[in-house]
């Protein structure tokens, strides 16, 4: 047996909080650094949050400044400084907004619902109408800490993936060991005994076995109505998930990904005990960078594995509190020691434009820190180890938004709320930057286009002008 | 800038505009009652709009159609799977399932709200683990030789399954589901296990099938009414009553009444509903409804600043939150009083710490109920420190947050954001100025009072409690408090004076708004999704069979389960003929 494992889930939960965090291990899951892909590499989209937005005056000179950590993916991204999400605009406070309709281009449905699918589910449905041939479906991933409101889960804060019915694809997940989990579940055991091989099969076939229930309940044959069956559904596509991932085994054998060591603890809150109280957790810097470099290395390393084609990436939730604490370092540079005395969320608040403001400076320091955070994970995508068979990295070959929830945090507005594109395979021109005033269902739109999905729209057919292409110049090269 | 200060800025600067439509169209321009069919609406019959806050004359609702609202697959709340288990195996699986599912959300403030029971790959993996831990806690051998014969044999494992599949789907098996769960046996007897594996492997599969994990109804008979509905079958009236009363599967009661045909008529089902709310589970199942509908959960975790606070402490939390329980118990099971009462009670029902914080007199060890009757200060529920903790949301109070909490959750009024770019016009209390001083400026603001008029006076009636729901008479800074304001009903758009806290309690109590609200908030629990605007004759219809200056708790509930849409669902135009 090649893989390892060197602790169970069970295990690491009893134990959580209590040991230092595994050092990254995703060097050691590759056989070799000649990457195995397929031959042309897959259609995949992902999109990637992160809370509180960057104020238009800050992408004024590109990728400089607070967003001088982007600035080495340049050339492989596009920048769009007036993008509306207006048509996001809804009842709610627009952190809810804002944050439940980016990747839509709907204003959200109350407070655990979008207004209709996000682009990626879009994008997968329409390419593989009868499913992705993955282990997973989609996978949602972030390292964030405000989650509710009024004493309930938010789901707009912190979900970006939605269904066609504006439900969420699933809640993203917040530990490296619960992601490792997520990919390899329990994973061959070294030195299994029979008995654990049996009890194996043994989960597997009543997994099959109640396969056909939910099958029945969707089939023709079944007496419950349309709304009965696509929320059986959902519950059956996470069951074959299941059972795909116990199959999980050959994929990685074929595609020459190696069971990586499982994580191990991490200092964190997670979950509920992560947002309790108005000022929001204390954080160390390094802390939080450590985690979230362990849960974008193993997001990366899903995508190479082809385990997973869509879904979401998050720094930080809708209307993110935090309280940073310690140095955040930089290019060998010490960029700023945070020592917050308040919730991130209210520097943004505070944000007066054009001020020369302790607050703007604070603000400007949290920006740069997050943006840190993105280029890590395009960083991880790009490893010039894993290139795809065209040559390309999977970030050249993978078309990635990137966007967040306000423009200027001041205003609560969604004025000009920050979008990136990556290149998706030669789809979208990278190097970019776009002053022209349009509606993030223009940019959706254009991007399903660059997609092959010419007719397919999204969004608030209000906000509708057109694909991006047909008032600039061809930003799209599919 | 802390948060609360800051919603606060934003809620001072509310346009008018943004707020003038909902409070006309509920409490000027009339109710929907008025026009031809209050549950029409212009949009897609199959998408209708939510419920827009006024409950027609039932009058008006007279020859409109039944409609019970989409027909719907709701999984269990975690809380009803754990009550469920409990029910059907005797289990007691709390704690474990509090470890392997993940924490149910909450949409349009409760956690069975249909839209919020997702299914992550994390359910379907804890419902396995949780079929495990399950079954090692019943005497497994006992268990299967109870309701089957144990030989290798065809004969013994459809024995099973039919016993087991009854036991745990609440309703009899047919073949072809029986079909499917017996080739388990020949997994375990292939691997060179016995009967009692392959009975372990078809118990564990049924725990995680659509049949447990979901409430399905396809309807009792294939005849749709002239409505577009189906009568519900005796096992699916048996699990809306239990479900709606226990939170919980029915009993052996219930499934003999259901398999006798006899949940059919007004009679049976009312005669189910008293019996049922005398079984203790139904007494559970309303604190439930209660901890939700009030948001209690949002006191979990509350920190207040231990320099203004020394003696706030997460006990004092929890012992908040139990007295609000406590309350509701009383009110609800040994007084069976009026729910309007809630706001006008003159008693609690605290342990020693909270009395003594409270300032009672005659103040004794253990949880113990106090008369108020000579202290107004502490009327009804709304006066309970939890509340007004929660509801105050920081150190320093917010009006706003207070009112909009009362308005939101007790008169079911409708609030939307502010719009982007305000500006801000309040600032802190100082001496001379205090949180009233600048909710006074909203007021005298025409961007503002739109909104703020409907909800800042009603936190001007909690204004002499501070961040923890201690009385006050002066701020810190000397500024004395006032309780005095303008109380606008949502309902009827009329307008009280009052002079005093308890004042605006009883004008609460007496209100259109609170009665309206009395009735959406269960019925929205009940139906476990949002009201839409085609439930509103079933919500008339609630209504008008009940008076409620005296309407209890059962009364609600009785009249829920009585309503003619709680015994239909939905024809699903593609519904086949036949049923399983």
């Amino acid at each position: 047996m090649k893989y390892r494992h060197s602790m169970s889930r069970r295990t690491f939960l009893r134990g959580a909080g209590t040991v230092a965090i595994a050092l990254p291990f995703v060097d050691t899951m590759m056989v070799n650094s000649a990457w195995a892909a397929t031959p042309n590499p897959p259609d995949r989209l992902f999109t990637f949050f992160f809370g509180l937005g960057v104020p238009r005056e800050y992408t004024e000179n590109g990728f400089t400044g607070a967003l001088e950590p982007l600035g080495e993916f340049a050339d492989k991204l596009s920048l769009f400084r007036n993008v509306s999400l207006n048509e996001a605009d809804g009842p709610q406070n627009n952190h809810f907004d804002g944050g439940g309709g980016v990747f839509v281009g709907f204003e959200p449905d109350g407070e655990v619902a979008a207004g209709g699918p996000s682009i990626d589910q879009v994008v997968k449905a329409q390419v593989y109408p009868n499913g992705v041939p993955t282990a997973l479906q989609t996978l949602l991933m972030g390292s964030y800490f405000r989650r509710t409101r009024d004493g309930g889960l938010s789901t707009t804060r912190f979900v970006h993936s939605w269904r066609p019915d504006g439900s969420p694809v699933d809640l993203p997940i917040e530990t490296p060991m619960e992601l490792f989990t997520r990919l390899f579940g329990d994973g061959p055991i070294e030195g299994a005994t029979p008995e654990d091989e049996k009890r194996r099969r043994y989960k597997l076939s009543i997994l099959d076995t109640i396969v056909n229930q939910y099958e029945y309940v969707q089939s023709d044959r079944s007496p419950f109505g349309a709304r009965a069956k696509a929320k059986i559904g959902d519950h059956l596509e996470r069951i074959r998930e299941l059972e795909q991932r116990a199959l999980n085994e050959e994929i990685l054998r074929d595609e020459a990904c190696m069971l990586p060591d499982a994580p191990g603890m991490h200092p964190l809150l997670n979950g509920q005990e992560s947002d309790i109280g108005s000022l929001g957790p204390v954080l160390q810097v390094a802390d939080w960078e450590r985690v979230w470099q362990l849960n974008a290395e193993i997001y990366a390393m899903a995508i190479r594995c082809d385990l997973c084609r869509f879904g979401n990436a998050m720094f930080g939730s809708a209307g993110e509190r935090v309280r940073l604490q310690g140095a955040y370092n930089f290019g060998g540079s010490t960029i700023a020691t945070f020592d917050d005395q308040q919730a991130t969320h209210e520097y943004w608040h505070g944000y007066q434009v054009g001020a020369n403001s302790t607050n703007n400076t604070l603000m400007e320091q949290h920006i740069h820190f997050m943006m840190n955070q993105v280029a890590f994970f395009l960083r991880e995508l790009d490893n010039p180890d894993y290139t795809e068979e065209n040559g390309r990295s999977v970030l050249d070959n993978t078309t990635l938004l990137i966007s967040t929830e306000l423009g200027n945090g001041a205003r609560h507005d969604l004025d000009s709320v920050f979008h990136a594109v990556s290149t998706g395979n030669e789809r979208f021109h990278g190097g970019q930057v776009y002053e022209q005033s349009m509606s993030a269902v223009d940019l959706y739109n254009t991007v399903l286009k660059g997609h092959g999905l010419d007719g397919v729209t999204m969004g608030d057919p209000n906000a509708f002008n057109g694909t991006f292409d047909e008032f600039l110049n061809n930003p799209y090269r599919a | 800038m802390d948060t609360h200060k800051h919603l606060i800025l934003l809620l001072a600067v509310i346009g008018l505009a943004a707020c003038e439509g909902k409070l006309s169209s509920n409490a000027i321009e009339g109710v929907a009652g008025q026009t031809d069919d209050p549950t029409s609406s212009a949009t897609d019959p199959e998408d209708p709009p939510e419920f827009d806050g006024t409950i027609p004359d039932a009058d008006a609702c007279e020859g409109v159609a039944v409609d019970p609202g989409p027909a719907l697959a709701r999984r269990l709340t975690n809380w009803e799977y754990v009550n469920t288990v409990q029910q059907t195996f005797g289990v007691d699986i709390a704690a474990e399932a509090v470890e392997m599912l993940p924490e149910d959300l909450r949409a349009g403030g409760f956690s069975n709200h249909n839209d919020a029971l997702l299914v992550t790959l994390n359910h379907t993996e804890g419902y396995a683990d949780l079929a495990i831990a399950l079954v090692s806690k019943l005497d497994w051998t006992a268990w299967v030789d109870a309701r089957s014969c144990t030989e290798q044999s065809t004969t013994c494992a459809q024995e099973f399954v039919t016993a087991a599949g009854a036991q745990t789907f609440r309703r009899p098996l047919n073949t072809e589901e029986i079909d499917l769960f017996v080739p388990l046996f020949d997994v375990a007897a292939a691997e060179g296990d016995d009967f009692y594996m392959g009975a372990e492997l078809v118990l564990r599969a049924m725990l995680q099938s659509p049949q447990f994990l979901y409430r399905m109804e396809a309807g009792g008979s294939s005849q749709v009414d002239p409505h577009g509905n189906l009568a519900i079958s005796g096992f699916e009236m048996a699990s809306r009553l239990s479900y709606l009363i226990w939170h919980s599967s029915p009993d052996d009661a219930l499934i003999n009444a259901a398999a006798a045909d006899q949940l059919r008529t007004p009679e049976q089902i009312g005669a189910q509903v008293d019996r049922m709310l005398q079984d203790p589970r139904a007494r559970e199942a309303s604190l439930r409804y209660v901890n939700d509908w009030l948001g209690l959960d949002g006191l979990d975790g509350t920190v207040r600043d231990a320099e203004l606070y020394p003696d706030f402490s997460p006990a004092r939390v929890e012992a908040m939150k139990q007295e609000t329980l406590d309350f509701f118990a009383e009110l609800i099971w040994e007084e069976r009083a009026p729910m309007l009462s809630m706001f006008t009670a003159e008693y609690t029902v605290v342990g020693r710490e909270l009395a003594e914080f409270y300032g009672f007199d005659g103040v004794q060890d253990g949880v113990n109920r106090y008369d108020l009757s000579d202290d107004p200060t502490r009327m009804g529920f709304l006066t309970h420190a939890g509340i007004l903790t929660m509801a105050g949301k920081s150190d320093q109070p917010s009006l706003v947050e207070r009112g909009i909490y009362v308005f939101d959750g007790m008169l079911c009024g409708t609030i939307v954001a502010p719009p982007v770019g305000v500006t801000d016009i309040v600032g802190e209390p100082e001496p001379g100025k205090s949180a009233r001083f600048y909710a006074q400026e909203r007021l005298d603001n025409d961007g503002c009072k739109g909104c703020h008029i409907q909800f800042d006076p009603v936190g001007f009636a909690f204004e002499r409690y501070d961040g923890i729901g201690a009385y006050l008479t002066h701020d810190e800074f000397g500024n004395e408090l006032r309780a005095d304001g303008t109380f606008l009903d949502p309902g009827s758009g009329e307008t009280t004076e009052f002079m005093v806290t308890e004042d605006f309690l009883a004008a609460v109590a007496s209100s259109e708004g609170a009665r309206d609200c009395l009735i959406q908030k269960p019925a929205q629990f009940a139906l476990g999704r949002a009201l839409l605007q085609t439930d509103a004759c079933t919500l008339a219809g609630i209504k008008s069979s009940l008076d409620l200056d005296t309407a209890t708790y059962h009364d609600l509930i009785r009249q829920i389960a009585l309503a003619p849409a709680f015994a239909v669902v939905k024809a699903d135009t593609e519904t086949p003929e036949t049923t399983p």
